[in-house]
């Protein structure tokens, strides 16, 4: 693997039209852990912010804060503070990042439902420059680019959920609800986000933690 | 590229590729604590650094983002030799074990103590969130902190670390610690990794990606011409030698049904090519250059599937019999496919691999038909279990060289002796010719019993007289290893409205995967280690191991005994509830007690008539009471949660110590001119202490301090044979020699010490420390003395104590687990809240790692009951090649309230009245909380893994 170090946002940018198959890497869980090989890397720690801080209405996070960072930050939403302790290792949470993490757009993410269902704002670098999008279009594929930050509305409420056989195993269903708006994620089938039934929009799929139908009904009786 | 860092406190210097790995530029440049467990999935932590104060996978970073990092390793934590206050704490909490991680948890809870100095039992949950160990559970590392807490504040330990035994020895039944603990702990070079040499050449194994066809062509001429590749071996240059891998004694009850490589894969992993190269990327580029034409063929998954009528034969070979050869052979081999490589049986294992069996058994006592029809209620139900992995943290590895015309194999093996046979039986050379090491094992739990990478390795360097190292992949460990025997049994049992069982039937079905390790001795003992728990008169079963195309099977820890006690406690549960009374008082009406004569065991011999004796020490009813006093048994239990439901169950569980009649160890113990002393012992330690008994043995019999001995053990050059540390045989077997050879050197000194002193052999004694005492004239000779004088120039010789241990006697272990459960009856969660394990091991002559023994198999078991699960596709690819597609558990997933309680009871015939320990722990948790779910839902789960799906599915939830 060849890793790039760009010394800014916009070299960063550059890096990654030079090389569309390279991958930025953040935390590296993923991009540098087993089963993953590429060629060319974009070492994004030294351009991209890791702070969380506030503004009048808003919670600002930096897309490379990590999962752990944003657990024992106070300054966190609540909702995010648990899905953060969703990722069940230390080690993992000391390394993996919210902008890794939602970049992937998994169903099962341990942020998916919780960023889905409080409806941040997120910002990217695109080769045209800064672009603000809903958290719904990000991870509708509808926008790529570079993930800067996210911005949360102040005071949150609500609660994330995932069960999952382990605590440690990829394949699970989860559950967020966030002021009265309900998001949900099935491992192998994807995610859904909307009113409380908005579940039945995934098209479920077997895998090893149950049927499709047993996931379909964990999801109906999560919330 | 070099980068600068700040390492373990010094500057450094870290050199290297700038994408590669920090865990292996580190173990580089010395720092050998930081090991790989999982091949950088970012899972098990024993990679684990302190980064920049952060807890960190080394295996995850890359060496360029070290520049200028503070980087912590294990090896901070030793001040020159002398390690740290939590290293000596985990040490006396027994969790130094296998410790192929436990520098790495060394590390973690130093951080964290530095942190947090008062950390409580949630902090170091959080802290050990990332950690994985299968060895000794995670309950004493709660201890290991309490007990740095308490010597940082009073300066010395205050909890009890366990309890003590035998008033009367010194240290025999006394917590003490690991005499390897120390080194362990500290991250010393003391596995197999440690010791590849630089110039080594490594192993790599093409693999089928099939799970049954014919290799009907290969071409390894491209291979062969790429620079760095040495040599190529496919099963058209291998020696026509048959064998088979399990490391049993001699003769085996298992087939020799393979070759190094075969003709026919009979696996997805199974062997293709052996490519031996300078280094692992011009291995893997030869792989890729050798043209393999497979011709596939239907594969065989299931019992079911072999079964069926018509179904694809997995073996269709020539079959032999090294004696007891059926009249029919000829008749029988006459449709044989002389392609395929040949079963040859030792003796007659009752297999006919014409219906895909491998091996088939039956036997009993006593008229079940009568039984079943004087009983008020039958149940006949079939459970079935998966195939769990023992997934060790160091996998399967060797490294062999050429040392003086000899092949030298530094192994992690449970079996060093079988190792050298086998090793020698396929290199077609002499025993003698063959020197195995056996290094520190990182884990093993059965599956290093088997010789599955020392075969191909040792072949390869005997072959290409180059040193090489070869190493399986995680995934390989998964699909390529071997793993539980998945069974079907079913359990018809019989009972009276007062609690009598009337009759017991089992059906067992087993699958062995395509080769016949074990297939026999491990799906036996779902009955040889069940039925003779109780005390009924008309007991069967019938026993058929199926040959299949799943991933190989073979030993694991309690071998067929936790899915045999899975199916029986079930059963027992289950007839109870129909019969309408307490599973308990049914339980203890039927279990035997001590001198019950055990007729069952005429039929249960493996491959011969078993010998019938009667039950000997038992601490079965102590465990019973005692279990059930604890849990509250019979308090029902609510949540005030309503969606949660509250259970609990329990099982009665026996095993067994060793194989009377069958295993045999050796042992020797040296004086040393200085009075003190070596002990050889042909035991292999696989971690769980059975070095330190052995060192035990001579410091009770030779009345010196355990710091005077040290242990050479698993050695075959220096040591002599022993069978090897499986079927629960170390602590009965090995040390029962090694206690032999202590009583024999004391003869022999008290002897010598006669001669010197010119008294009578009678007025002489040992005496604590270390000295030989007149009772007559008061006369003292030290041990240095008498040593030296028998070494001088005029001197007697040596003084060398040689023991050797069989026996005919059984040492039944006994216990009684107890398990509360709650599951969510809307979601299907299930929580172990409760476990509690109690054995009667005899003696335990190192409470404090037996009760860590007992901890992690009764995880390995949980996890077996609740979550692992080896998911096969529809042609028989393994779908579950990472630990977290596989599902181990976790520190989250440990019992909130986790207990392993010691029932004093003092054998006749194990060592100082020790039986054995770890095994029988296995056999619990899967009926206990089959029981418990039961209670709490209604629902009998009939199969591994029990999942909330099963259940919510028998509830009608969905
Ligand atoms: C054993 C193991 C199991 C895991 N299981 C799960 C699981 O079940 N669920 C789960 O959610 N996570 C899981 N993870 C963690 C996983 O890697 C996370 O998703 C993590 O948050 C990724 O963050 P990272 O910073 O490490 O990303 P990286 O590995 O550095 O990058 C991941 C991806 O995100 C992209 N990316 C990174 N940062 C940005 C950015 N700022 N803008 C745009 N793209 C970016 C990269 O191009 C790359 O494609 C697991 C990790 C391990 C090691
Ligand atoms: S990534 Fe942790 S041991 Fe391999």
């Amino acid at each position: 693997m060849k890793i790039h170090n760009p010394k800014s946002l916009e070299e960063a940018v550059q890096l990654k039209k030079s090389y569309p198959e390279a991958v930025y890497f953040a935390g590296g869980t993923y991009v540098y852990s087993l089963g993953h090989d590429f060629a060319d890397a974009i070492d994004i720690s030294r351009v991209v912010r890791n702070e969380i801080y506030h503004t009048m209405n808003h919670v600002h996070i930096g897309a490379m804060a990590t999962l752990e960072k944003i657990l024992l930050s106070e300054l966190s939403p609540l909702i995010l503070r648990n899905g953060a302790k969703l990722c069940p290792s230390l080690q993992q949470r000391s390394a993996a990042t919210i902008g890794g993490n939602i970049a992937q757009r998994r169903d099962d993410g341990y942020l998916t439902a919780a960023v889905l269902a409080s409806e941040p704002v997120i910002v990217l670098m695109t080769e045209n420059g800064r672009l603000e999008v809903s958290a719904d279009d990000y991870m509708a594929g509808k926008y790529d680019g570079l993930i800067l930050e996210f911005i949360f509305r102040k005071n949150l409420k609500g609660d994330v959920k995932r069960i999952g056989r382990t605590s440690h195993m990829h394949m699970a269903v989860s559950g967020a609800e966030c002021n009265g708006v309900y998001a949900y994620t099935a491992s192998s089938s994807g995610f859904a986000k909307g009113g409380k039934d908005s579940w039945q929009d995934i098209a479920f799929e077997s895998d090893s933690l149950g049927s499709a139908d047993y996931k379909r009904y964990l999801l109906s009786v999560m919330f | 590229m070099e980068i600068r860092c700040k390492l373990n406190g010094r500057n450094a210097i870290l050199k290297g590729r700038e994408d590669e790995r920090l865990r292996n530029v580190l173990y580089r440049y010395g720092c050998t604590s930081v090991r790989d467990s999982d091949d950088a999935e970012g899972f098990t932590g024993s990679d684990t650094i302190i980064f920049n104060g952060s807890l960190m996978y080394s295996n995850l970073i890359p060496l360029c983002r070290a520049e200028n990092a503070e980087i912590l390793t294990a090896e901070s934590l030793m001040n020159g030799r002398e390690i740290n206050d939590v290293q000596e704490a985990m040490i006396a909490a027994g969790v130094v074990q296998s410790a192929y991680n436990s520098p790495a948890m060394a590390l973690v809870l130093t951080y964290l103590l530095r942190i947090k100095p008062e950390a409580d039992k949630n902090d170091v949950r959080r802290f050990l969130s990332g950690m994985f160990i299968r060895d000794a559970g995670y309950e004493n590392f709660y201890l290991a902190v309490k007990l740095v807490q308490e010597k940082r504040k009073y300066g010395s330990y205050r909890s009890e670390i366990a309890p003590s035994f035998r008033p009367e020895l010194s240290v025999i039944g006394k917590p003490s610690g690991k005499i390897d603990g120390k080194a362990l702990v500290s991250g010393e070079k003391l596995f197999v990794e440690d010791r590849v040499t630089p110039d080594s050449y490594v192993l790599h194994v093409l693999r089928s990606p099939f799970a049954h066809a014919w290799v009907r062509s290969i071409d390894t001429s491209k291979a062969e011409a790429l620079d760095g590749v040495e040599a190529v071996y496919t099963a058209f240059n291998i020696p026509d030698v048959y064998y088979m891998q399990a490391g049993q004694g001699n003769p085996e009850p298992s087939p020799y049904d393979r070759k190094l490589i075969n003709r026919k894969v009979r696996h997805q992993g199974d062997r293709v090519a052996a490519i031996v190269a300078c280094d692992e990327e011009t291995a893997m580029k030869a792989a890729s250059l050798i043209d393999v034409v497979y011709e596939p063929l239907e594969p065989v998954l299931s019992v079911e599937d072999a079964m069926a009528e018509g179904a694809p034969l997995v073996h269709n070979g020539v079959v032999e019999y090294v004696s007891g050869a059926p009249e029919n052979l000829d008749e029988y081999n006459k449709s044989a496919d002389r392609n395929e490589e040949k079963v040859i049986y030792q003796f007659p294992l009752h297999g006919d691999i014409h219906k895909n069996i491998a091996a088939a058994a039956h036997g009993g006592i006593g008229d079940v038909e009568k039984g079943f029809a004087e009983a008020d209620a039958i149940v006949d139900e079939t459970y079935r279990t998966s195939q769990p992995q023992c997934t060790p943290l160091e996998p399967h590895v060797c490294f062999g060289h050429i040392e003086n015309g000899r092949l030298v194999l530094n192994a992690s093996t449970q079996v060093p002796y079988h190792v050298r046979r086998i090793v020698a039986r396929v290199c077609q050379i002499p025993e003698h010719k063959v020197h195995v090491i056996k290094e520190k094992v990182g884990g093993g739990y059965g599956s290093k019993q088997d010789i599955l990478v020392e075969d191909l390795l040792g072949f390869c360097v005997w072959k290409t007289g180059k040193p090489i190292y070869y190493r399986n992949t995680r995934a390989e460990e998964f699909y390529a290893n071997s793993t539980r025997h998945p069974m079907r049994i079913r359990v018809k049992m019989g009972g009276k409205r007062d609690g009598t069982i009337t009759a017991i039937y089992m059906d067992v079905r087993a699958n062995t995967g395509p080769y016949g390790n074990h297939c026999l001795t491990v799906p036996m003992n779902a009955s040889s280690k069940t039925l003779p728990l109780f005390k009924v008169d008309n007991m069967y079963y019938d026993l058929i191991t199926y040959y299949t195309n799943c991933p190989p099977a073979g030993a694991y820890q309690g071998y067929g005994a936790p899915k045999g006690y899975f199916a029986i406690g079930s059963a027992l549960g289950e007839l109870a509830m129909k019969l309408g009374i307490d599973p308990l008082e049914m339980a203890k009406k039927n279990m035997v007690e001590e001198g019950y004569m055990l007729e069952i065991l005429r039929g249960l011999g493996e491959g011969r008539e078993g010998a019938v004796v009667p039950v000997g020490s038992c601490g079965l009813a102590q465990a019973l009471d005692k279990g059930a006093e604890m849990i509250g048994w019979g308090h029902k239990e609510e949540s005030e949660d309503p969606d949660w439901k509250i259970g609990k169950g329990f099982a009665m569980i026996q095993q067994g110590s060793g194989l009377p009649g069958l295993d045999h160890s050796n042992c020797q113990v040296k004086l040393l001119t200085d009075g003190t002393f070596v002990v050889l012992s042909g035991g292999a330690d696989l971690g769980t202490g059975l070095d330190t008994i052995s060192a035990k043995c001579v410091s009770e019999i030779l009345k010196v301090p355990m710091e005077n001995v040290s242990v050479v053990s698993g050695d075959t050059d220096s040591c002599l044979f022993d069978t090897g540390a499986y079927a629960s045989s170390g602590t009965y077997f090995s040390a029962n020699a090694s206690l032999n050879a202590a009583k024999d050197l004391k003869k022999k000194m008290l002897q010598e010490a006669a001669l010197q002193l010119n008294e009578n052999e009678e007025d002489l004694e040992l005496r604590s420390p270390g000295l030989i005492y007149s009772t007559k004239t008061k006369r003292v000779l030290s041990y240095y003395e008498l040593s030296h004088t028998a070494t001088s120039g005029s001197g007697r010789g040596a003084l060398i104590g040689t023991g050797s241990f069989t026996t005919p006697n059984f040492a039944i272990p006994y216990g009684a687990h107890f398990a509360q459960v709650a599951v969510n009856v809307k979601t299907g969660e299930i929580k172990v809240q409760k476990f509690y394990a109690l054995q009667d091991a005899g003696t335990p002559i190192n409470p404090e790692l037996a009760m860590c023994q007992m901890y992690g198999a009764v995880m390995k078991s949980i996890g077996h009951t609740l979550y692992e699960d080896l998911a096969l596709d529809k042609d028989g690819r393994c779908l579950t090649t990472t630990f977290t597609d596989y599902g181990v558990p976790m520190i989250q997933e440990a019992p909130e309230d986790f207990r392993s309680v010691l029932i004093d009871i003092n054998d006749e015939y194990g060592p100082f009245g020790a039986k054995s320990i770890s095994e029988i722990a296995c056999n619990g948790a899967a009926p206990a909380i089959a029981m418990a779910i039961a209670d709490a839902t209604g629902v009998w789960v009939r199969s591994w893994p029990i999942t909330g799906e099963k259940i919510l599915r028998e509830l009608g939830r969905f």
